[in-house]
């Protein structure tokens, strides 16, 4: 029995489990395919250098905090200017969540902090299939979002 | 091998009908800085719920009853006299050891929860699931961060309606309302649409709209945060299965 090998990449996601159960429904068995989560790099590297002092994870701490301070700014003097606390409170929260999302990026920019490139979690996986089942199941790979897919005949 | 719960000290995380609750990496300063703004907010990012609304519910009750909002607003616009006069001060020496207790306690729980997370992730923690019952149902699932606070700026609570987690669906747009009715905020909004800025000063009630900003931002902040925390879990959860099912020793490898 001629066997290929069918290489394909994934990011997590429900379509992947629903991708596995189909190709087992055509035929394929549980033994015949391998599952590779990519480690997730870096994962709490960043935490120790800083005391535990920082998550590194999310970019929108300091807009959320700069957000509220300028928006409770503009309401209080809102309240007594000329356009009201609404559109005062709204100039505030703008301004504090732009400002604060420049600060928070530019300095993790300058820390070349790995996640700004936004890599996702991705895993590989590798199929050991009849020739004849092949493009059968390439054809169902590439309906559930595949990534990528490579092939090795024998 | 589907992972034993009861050889594990540690629980990531639990889902649950009714909502999905995890320990995550926070950073100390920003969780203990939103418990100065509000109260109960630091608690609710810690996932400490029921307490984060108990004090929540003791800002609002505590901070009208000393009119400590109206004293801010009149102190930060040039009028301490007037400040000093409304505020209760029997009411504000209560108010303050609660607020210092508040932060301290929440800025100390987020480094504990933190370190536990990390000990539970390296022990490879198990993720319970009972994600249905007769009344409600609430799943794993990939969301977008971006639809969550588009929502929640919309109006704040429907971020967490997207997110599926109940009680802060109910507790958020419950306080949300309250907060709105009483300090004006939608009256203000339609007179400012309508460009009449003399009506909106005299309807605003100061003591009730300065709760507004950080009760908005706050609930967009969970809501998004929650998202990308909830799509990290799915990410593990999913990880712990395939590794468990499609990892057969029997699997020839092409070497």
């Amino acid at each position: 029995m001629k066997l290929n090998y069918l290489i394909t990449t994934f990011t997590y996601s429900t379509s992947l489990e629903l991708l596995l159960t189909e190709i087992e429904k055509a035929g394929v068995h549980q033994t015949q395919i391998m599952a590779i989560p990519m480690e997730r790099l870096g994962e709490f590297q960043t935490l120790f250098d800083t005391d535990l002092s920082d998550d590194q994870k999310s970019l929108l701490d300091l807009a959320g905090v700069f957000g509220a301070v300028f928006m409770l700014l503009g309401v209080i003097y809102g309240l007594s200017l000329f356009w009201g606390p609404v559109i005062w409170g709204s100039i505030g929260l703008i301004f504090g969540m732009i400002s604060g999302f420049s600060v928070e990026y530019l300095y993790k920019k300058k820390r070349k902090e790995p996640f700004l490139k936004k890599h996702e979690k991705e895993v590989v996986i590798i199929l050991h299939i009849e020739d004849s089942l092949t493009e059968r199941v390439k054809k169902i790979i590439q309906s559930h979002g595949a990534k990528g897919i490579g092939t090795v005949k024998k | 091998m589907p992972v034993n719960s009861s050889q594990r000290r540690r629980m990531i995380a639990t889902v649950n009908p009714y909502m999905t609750n995890l320990f995550h990496l926070r950073n100390p300063f920003i969780v203990a800085w939103w418990s100065a703004s509000f109260p109960g907010f630091g608690h609710v990012l810690l996932g400490k719920y029921i307490t984060g609304f108990l004090l929540m519910v003791w800002e609002v009750f505590a901070n009208n009853i000393a009119h400590l909002n109206e004293g801010i607003f009149y102190s930060m616009t040039g009028r301490p006299e007037a400040a000093l006069k409304v505020m209760n001060e029997e009411w504000l020496w209560l108010y303050v050891t609660f607020y210092v207790f508040i932060i301290w306690d929440s800025y100390r729980q987020a480094i504990e929860y933190n370190k536990y997370y990390i000990l539970s992730v390296r022990e490879g923690a198990p993720i319970q699931m009972k994600n249905i019952n007769p009344l409600e149902i609430n799943v794993l699932e990939k969301r977008k961060p971006g639809y969550a606070l588009f929502w929640s700026l919309l109006t704040p609570g429907l971020g967490h309606f997207y997110l599926n987690r109940l009680p802060s669906i109910v507790f958020g747009v419950f306080l949300w309302i309250i907060i709105a009715y009483y300090s004006g905020l939608y009256k203000c909004v339609l007179y400012t649409v309508r460009g009449e800025f003399e009506l909106v000063s005299q309807t605003a009630n100061p003591q009730w709209f300065l709760f507004l900003p950080s009760l908005y931002v706050f609930l967009a902040y969970d809501s998004y945060v929650s998202t990308v925390e909830y799509n990290k879990l799915f990410d593990r959860e999913l990880e712990k299965h395939l590794k468990a099912s499609y990892q057969n020793r029997d699997f020839k490898m092409p070497l």
